[in-house]
């Protein structure tokens, strides 16, 4: 089964971000990178599945990402991915959550993988929606918040977070996107075996033209989604003691939760 | 026809869920400045009650799409319908509390439209008839005003608890409408769908009411156990910046292991210390 990974290269966690002088993003120079924590867990179910299988599998990363991001490809590679796709050029840069699936769409139309697995949400622009608007672009079943994958027989048993502590079981037809939720699976370790294997792989490089799309509906241009600023958020915590007798101060806790932080 | 604000109300057990009040809520605030009319949609086996709850509490029009294919959810027997109705309407926005039905089904209802979405988003306002909507990215280190240059519909939800929705009128007199659903059992791909309540102590903190939160300073485990989980017990509550082995914060609204703990929180800005606080009884430092 070919399965086809969607990652994306994010500013390390801890990395201190500083906005740049336009207020429109952030500085990218000092900034370490890394591949975006739920596409990891994504990547990672991708190699499971292709290990459980009968050999004839292929996992095929791809990431919409500039020059920089060749590094979270060479990541993948040597984590077991079998080839990458980087989307480099600069017309697909920049693009909101639409215009990125419809580059990942065509790349899945031209691949033609049976199942697709992306992480949840990345964790810098964070908007959670492009393996679903894929899937709806595709015409293909997509589930939100993977936990659980298991193939067999041309058909995915899925388990689904929900919310309080319940998950949802199904069965759904290939083929299909998944988005795979942070903690699905441990995700490995990179050996040295695996750094020096992902030397010998091919990384395909693709135009737009070469996927049939035009600027217009791509990168930058065939966005709908604009940040007009990005500012710290205001901070807007304080901390207060409530003195008194335990009682007296107990009933004027209930109080305030009620009265101001409207919780009870 | 009069513009719309389209509000897709979730339910569950019968029961309106808050962030459909809450999605409610946005819908009224930007509706005068939009000239437009709050309208609620409800889906599911047996929801005209709820329909009229939504007309009661605000909704100009709430449509009903009642039918027993959609007692249970799947993403094709929310899709199909709600873009019939996207396409009738054809309102300005499509509003949602930001929930992990919203995020299943949302984006599938907006790529028909070629469209995306302003999702998890913490308020929106009306400058010059444009909804500029704040959203959280970088993990919430920044606030993002943010826009969708394209046609109506537009798609947007908003993050749990963080507009009100107190405000709402009780009586408000809207109308209640019904819409067939127009799915029929084959054209659903989610097959044998269960719910069961999942293994480990997990839980998810953006449908809690309420949130009780500690830290380092209640001193050891008994005391945090005994504080904050005492409270949380007495008023309902859920426990956030609870720890096993793992460091997470709760302030970033993510772990920062994410090998052994389930626990999750969500960003909310009326649960989210918005400082460096919150932190996990055993953490070392972030």
């Amino acid at each position: 089964m070919k399965i086809l990974v969607a990652i994306k290269q994010v500013p390390d966690k801890n990395a201190r971000l500083v906005l740049d002088s336009a207020g429109q993003g952030i500085v990218e120079t000092d900034v370490t990178w890394e591949i975006n924590e739920s596409d990891r867990y994504a990547l990672e179910s991708a190699l499971r599945i292709k290990e459980a299988g009968d050999g004839s599998g292929e996992v095929v990363a791809v990431t919409v990402g500039p020059e920089r991001a060749r590094k979270a490809i060479s990541s993948a590679l040597a984590m077991g991915a079998d080839r990458a796709i980087h989307l480099a050029d600069p017309d697909f840069q920049n693009g909101d959550p639409l215009s990125v699936a419809r580059v990942l769409a065509a790349v899945v139309r031209k691949e033609e993988p049976q199942l697709v697995l992306c992480g949840t949400r990345s964790d810098d622009a964070g908007y959670g929606e492009t393996p679903i608007l894929l899937g709806g672009l595709l015409g293909w079943p997509a589930v939100f918040l993977t936990m659980g994958i298991e193939v067999a027989d041309g058909r995915v048993k899925v388990v689904r977070e929900l919310e309080a502590a319940r998950q949802e079981l199904s069965s759904i037809a290939l083929p299909a996107v998944l988005a795979v939720q942070s903690g699905i699976h441990e995700v490995r370790y990179t050996s040295l075996k695996g750094i020096m294997a992902a030397k010998k792989k091919t990384v395909d490089q693709l135009t737009p033209t070469e996927l049939g799309l035009s600027r217009e509906k791509i990168g930058r241009f065939g966005s709908r989604l604009q940040v007009l600023d990005l500012a710290p958020p205001v901070k807007k915590s304080k901390c207060e003691f409530i003195e008194g007798k335990p009682g007296d101060a107990a009933a004027a806790l209930v109080d305030r939760l009620r009265r101001d932080a409207k919780v009870l | 026809m009069a513009k719309t604000i389209l509000v897709v109300a979730e339910h569950e057990g019968g029961k309106l869920r808050r962030g459909a009040f809450e999605a409610l809520a946005l819908a009224r605030q930007l509706a005068p400045a939009l000239d437009a009319r709050p309208v609620a949609v409800v889906l599911g086996s047996g929801v005209g009650d709820m329909a009229a709850e939504l007309a009661a509490r605000g909704a100009d029009e709430a449509i009903a799409i009642d039918d027993p294919l959609l007692a249970q959810y799947t993403p094709d027997g929310y899709r199909i319908p709600l873009a019939a109705l996207v396409a009738e309407l054809k309102p300005e926005w499509v509003l949602m509390s930001h929930s992990y039905l919203a995020q299943d089904v949302l984006p599938l209802v907006a790529a028909a439209f070629e469209a995306p979405v302003i999702s998890d988003s913490v308020g929106a306002s009306v400058e010059d008839g444009r909804v500029i909507f704040q959203r959280q990215p970088y993990d919430a280190k920044f606030v993002a005003r943010t826009v969708d240059n394209g046609p109506a519909p537009r798609f947007a939800t908003v993050q749990s608890g963080a507009v009100p929705a107190d405000e709402l009128p009780a009586g408000h007199g809207g109308t209640v409408a019904s819409r067939a659903a127009g799915v029929s059992a084959d054209q659903v791909r989610r097959g044998g769908v269960e719910v069961r309540e999942s293994s480990g102590k997990t839980i998810d903190l953006s449908s809690a009411e309420v949130i009780v939160a500690g830290g380092r300073g209640l001193g050891d485990k008994e005391k945090f156990e005994h504080l904050v989980g005492g409270l949380a017990k007495a008023v309902g509550g859920a426990i956030a910046a609870w720890a096993r082995s793992s460091t997470w914060s709760a302030s970033a609204g993510r772990r920062s292991s994410s090998r052994s703990t389930r626990t999750r929180t969500r960003r909310s800005s009326t649960s989210r210390p918005t400082g460096s606080s919150a932190t996990s009884t055993n953490s070392s430092r972030r």
